[in-house]
C-alpha cells in the first residue's frame, strides 16, 4: 500500500511540474507523468527487436536493408529520427555527435544508424545535409526509404508512434551481434551514451 | 487486485491534475493583459535574431549544454525549435515545452481557479513571475525564479546581459497585439478564388465551404450561451466558440493586380485566416500577401504554389507542390525509361503548364531531347497548329494543358498521321482537374496521367467518409476532388481553433495544424498529408498512370508514388 501511495504521489509531483502546458496539450502531460515514473536505467527489450529486409537508402544514395545496417559484430545505436524535427531530434543528434567525438578513434568500432521517420521530406540529399551538420563521419549511417518500409524499421523496434510529432526519444543498443538489444527511454547525455557503449550498466539520469 | 487497480487510480490522479493545472493560465488570460504596441526598438530586433537563428547581439553564436553535458551552440538550438514562432510551446512525443510569451513568463503561476477561493501561489507548480533578472538566470544556469532547476532538455546558454535583455523585450512582443479578425463573438474567414476557375470547380469548393460554416454556426450545443453562461468550470470548454464568418474573395484581372485588390479587401475586413482557395495558374501574388500581413493561408487548391525552399514561408500550407512536382516526376519518369525519348512539351504561353514545361526542360537527363512549344492564351488548338507543331518527330508528347483545351485535344486526336510517331502522351492532373476521363480515346489508349493525388480507381473508398458527407448534404460537386480537399481544409482549421490559444496567436493556429493534420480522421484527395516546422507541402509524391483506354478498365501504375529526391 505504502508503495502504491508513493508512486501516485510521484505521478502526482509530475504532471504538477508539467502543469505550464499550452492548453491542449493535457494528453501529454499524463503521458509525460507516466514516462517520468519509469525507471531510468537502460533496459534488455523485450520483445527484441525482429529485425527483417527492410529495403533502405542511405544518406549516400546506396541501396541498403535493415538488417545490413546492423549487421556487424561491433557496438550498434540506433535512433529515429527526422530532418524537420526540432524538439527531440537535435538533442539526440547532439548526442551521437558527441559519443563519436568522445571515443577519438575507437569511433570506428562503433555503428551509429538514424533512420528518418519522415522519408517524404528526408530525402538522401536532405540527410546528407543533416549529417554534414553533426560531422557525421563514416561509422554513423543515416538510412531514408518509402513510407512503408520507414514505419517497418520502427515497428521492428517497437518505436511507431502513429504520426512524427509523436515521436518519442529513445536510443537502442547491441554490444555484439550475440548480444540482446537494449533500450535507454528519452533524451540522453553524452555521458549516458558512452556508458551504455562501454557496457558499463546502470545508467544514470543527468 | 490491488496493483490491478493501481494504474487507473494512478491515471486518474494524474488527469485531476493535469485538468487542475490549465486552470490558472486560463484565469490569468481572463484577467487579460491589455494589448499594448511595442516600440520599434532594437531590442525586438535584437532580441527576434537570437529567439529565431541563435546570433547574439555580437553576431555570432553562444555555447550552450543541453542534456547535462551536451556541448551545442545557440545556432544549433534556437529558442524557437522548440518554443516555437509563437512562443506558445509544444509538445513532441514525452517531451512538452512550456509556452515563453511575455503574459504568461512575466506573471506568476499559481494553482487552483479564483471561483474555488484564493490560487495557491507557492508549492508545486508555482512560481513568482520572472524578472528580466530572474530570466538571465533561467536561460544561463537552468534555475527558475522558485529556484527549481529546469529540464536538462533546456539548453543553457552562456549569454550576455544585452542579449538576455533584448530577449526578454522580444518575448514581451509574442501575443501582445490580439490577432485581427477575431473578436469576443465571431472570427472572420475568407476563401480566395481566382480568375479562370471553372464554375463547377469554383461550386465544388463554395458549396463545401458554405455548408460547413453553416452547420458550424447552427450552434446546436448552445455554445454561446455556453461560454457566456455557463458555469465556470464548463466555460474553458467553449470559451474558443466564435461564429464563423466566411468571406467569399474574387480576385479580379491578371496576377499582377491582386495585390492591390487584397489589401483593399482586408483593409474593408480583415481576416484571421484564409481557408482552401482555388486557383488555375500561379499563387505566387496570394502567398506574398499572407507571408507580409501574417494571415495564415490553409490548404488552397493550386496547380502551382510557389517554390519556396524548406524554411521559407511560414504562414501558407499547401497540399503538394503541383505540376512542379509532376514535371520533376515526368524527368525521373523518362530517365528509367529504356529509350532516349524525343519530348514535344506543349504548354499555354505564361500559365502553370510553361513552368512545368521549364521545369521538365531544366531537369530531364541528357539523353532526352526536349523540345517546348507554348501556345498564346488565346490561340485555338486547330488541326494546322497541331500538324505544325508534330513536324519534328517527337515519340513522345506532354500536354500542358487544361481542362479547357480538351475541345483542342479532340482536334489532335483527328490528326492521326501526325501522331503516328507518338508513342506516350503525357497529361497533367493538377492541370486537367477530374477531367481524364474526357480525354478523346485515340489518345488516351497512349496515355499517361501525372497524378499526385490518390489515384482514380481508388479514390471514392478513400475519401469515402466526405463523399457520403456530401451525399447527406445534396452536394453534388463537379470536381469531387476539390469539394473533399475544401472540406479536409476547413476542418483542419475547425480542430485547430478549437485549441484555446489558437485565436490568441496565429502562429500557434500554424502550429496546431503541422500537429494536426497526419492524424486529421478526413480524408483528401492525397494519400496522406503531414506538415512540420520546416514542412508546408504536405504531401510529396506522384503517381504515373496508365489510362485505360476503355471505360470499365482500371488505372495501371506505372512504378511506385515518386518522392524526388532532390
Amino acid at each position: 500500500m505504502r508503495r502504491l501511495v508513493m508512486t501516485c504521489t510521484a505521478a502526482l509531483g509530475s504532471a504538477v511540474a508539467f502543469a505550464q502546458a499550452p492548453p491542449g496539450h493535457e494528453g501529454h502531460e499524463a503521458h509525460m507523468a507516466a514516462a517520468a515514473a519509469k525507471p531510468s536505467a537502460m533496459r534488455v527489450m523485450s520483445p527484441q527487436p525482429v529485425v527483417g529486409d527492410v529495403p533502405l537508402v542511405d544518406h549516400q544514395g546506396r541501396a541498403t536493408s535493415l538488417r545490413q545496417a546492423i549487421d556487424t559484430d561491433m557496438p550498434v545505436l540506433v535512433n529515429f529520427i527526422f530532418t524537420s524535427c526540432t524538439t527531440v531530434c537535435p538533442i539526440m543528434s547532439a548526442g551521437f555527435a558527441q559519443l563519436h567525438e568522445s571515443l577519438g578513434p575507437e569511433r570506428d568500432r562503433v555503428r551509429l544508424v538514424s533512420i528518418s521517420i519522415d522519408p517524404e521530406t528526408d530525402t538522401v540529399e536532405a540527410l546528407r545535409a543533416y549529417g554534414a551538420r553533426y560531422h557525421a563521419g563514416a561509422s554513423w549511417q543515416f538510412l531514408t526509404g518509402t513510407a512503408t518500409a520507414s514505419e517497418a524499421a520502427q515497428r521492428a523496434f517497437g518505436a511507431y508512434r502513429g504520426d512524427k510529432n509523436n515521436h518519442a526519444p529513445a536510443t537502442y543498443f547491441r554490444r555484439t551481434r550475440d548480444s540482446p538489444w537494449e533500450a535507454l527511454d528519452g533524451l540522453s547525455s553524452a555521458e549516458m551514451l558512452v556508458r551504455a557503449y562501454r557496457g558499463d550498466g546502470a545508467v544514470p539520469r543527468s | 487486485m490491488r496493483s490491478g487497480r493501481a494504474p487507473a487510480l494512478l491515471r486518474a490522479l494524474v488527469a485531476a491534475a493535469a485538468l487542475w493545472a490549465v486552470n490558472p493560465v486560463s484565469s490569468m488570460d481572463q484577467a487579460g493583459p491589455p494589448p499594448r504596441v511595442l516600440p520599434a526598438d532594437d531590442g525586438v530586433d535584437l532580441g527576434e535574431r537570437f529567439y529565431r537563428q541563435g546570433v547574439s547581439a555580437s553576431g555570432s553564436a553562444v555555447p550552450a549544454i543541453v542534456q547535462g553535458d551536451l556541448r551545442v551552440s545557440s545556432t544549433d538550438m534556437t529558442c524557437v525549435h522548440c518554443h516555437r514562432r509563437s512562443g506558445w510551446g509544444t509538445a513532441e512525443g514525452p517531451v512538452r515545452v512550456p509556452p515563453i510569451v511575455g503574459s504568461v513568463l512575466f506573471a506568476p503561476v499559481t494553482r487552483g481557479h479564483p471561483e474555488m477561493g484564493s490560487p495557491r501561489t507557492t508549492g508545486p507548480g508555482t512560481r513568482p513571475a520572472y524578472t528580466d533578472a530572474t530570466l538571465l538566470r533561467a536561460l544561463r544556469d537552468g534555475v527558475d525564479p522558485a529556484g527549481r532547476t529546469l529540464s536538462p532538455s533546456m539548453p543553457r546558454y552562456t549569454l550576455g546581459d544585452e542579449d538576455g535583455a533584448a530577449l526578454a523585450t522580444y518575448l514581451r512582443s509574442l501575443s501582445a497585439v490580439p490577432a485581427p479578425g477575431v473578436d469576443g463573438a465571431t472570427v472572420h474567414l475568407a476563401t480566395i478564388v481566382t480568375p479562370g476557375v471553372s464554375a463547377g470547380r469554383r461550386a465544388s469548393m463554395l458549396d463545401v465551404l458554405r455548408t460547413y460554416v453553416r452547420h458550424k454556426n447552427a450552434g446546436t450545443r448552445n455554445e454561446t450561451g455556453r461560454r457566456e453562461r455557463g458555469p465556470w468550470d464548463m466555460r474553458r470548454h467553449y470559451e474558443n466558440y466564435r461564429t464563423w464568418v466566411l468571406h467569399e474573395w474574387d480576385v479580379q484581372g491578371s496576377p499582377r493586380e491582386w495585390p492591390a485588390q487584397l489589401a483593399e479587401l482586408y483593409r474593408r475586413q480583415p481576416v484571421f485566416a484564409l481557408v482552401s482557395g482555388l486557383a488555375e495558374d500561379d499563387w505566387t501574388p496570394i502567398h506574398a500577401f499572407s507571408e507580409r500581413l501574417h494571415v495564415p493561408t490553409v490548404l488552397p487548391q493550386t496547380p502551382l504554389p510557389p517554390a519556396t525552399g524548406s524554411g521559407e514561408g511560414f504562414y501558407s500550407l499547401y497540399f503538394s507542390r503541383g505540376v512542379t512536382l509532376e514535371a520533376e516526376t515526368l524527368a525521373h519518369h523518362l530517365e528509367t525509361s529504356a529509350r532516349a525519348p524525343r519530348v514535344l512539351q506543349v504548354s499555354r504561353c505564361g500559365g502553370a503548364g510553361q513552368a512545368a514545361a521549364a521545369v521538365l526542360a531544366r531537369g530531364a537527363a541528357p539523353s532526352a531531347t526536349i523540345q517546348s512549344q507554348c501556345l498564346d492564351p488565346d490561340a485555338a488548338l486547330t488541326g494546322a497548329v497541331w500538324r505544325g507543331l508534330l513536324q519534328g518527330h517527337a515519340d513522345t508528347l506532354v500536354l500542358w494543358l487544361g481542362s479547357g483545351d480538351l475541345p483542342g485535344l479532340e482536334t489532335l486526336a483527328a490528326e492521326p498521321s501526325s501522331l503516328a510517331e507518338v508513342k506516350e502522351i503525357y497529361v497533367s492532373s493538377s492541370l486537367l482537374d477530374e477531367q481524364w476521363h474526357r480525354l478523346p480515346k485515340a489518345l488516351a489508349a497512349r496515355a499517361l496521367l501525372l497524378h499526385p493525388f490518390v489515384s482514380p480507381d481508388e479514390f471514392a473508398r478513400h475519401a469515402s467518409r466526405t463523399l457520403t458527407w456530401m451525399k447527406a448534404n445534396r452536394i453534388d460537386a463537379a470536381d469531387r476532388q476539390v469539394a473533399v480537399n475544401a472540406l479536409f481544409a476547413a476542418m483542419l482549421v475547425a480542430d485547430a481553433l478549437s485549441h484555446p490559444r489558437a485565436l490568441v496567436s496565429r502562429e500557434y493556429f500554424l502550429e496546431r495544424m503541422e500537429h494536426m493534420a497526419a492524424r486529421s480522421p478526413n480524408p483528401s484527395a492525397y494519400p496522406a498529408v503531414s506538415f512540420g516546422p520546416q514542412r508546408r507541402f504536405g504531401s510529396s509524391g506522384c503517381h504515373v498512370l496508365k489510362v485505360p483506354a476503355a471505360t470499365g478498365e482500371a488505372f495501371r501504375k506505372v512504378g511506385a508514388w515518386y518522392v524526388p529526391t532532390s
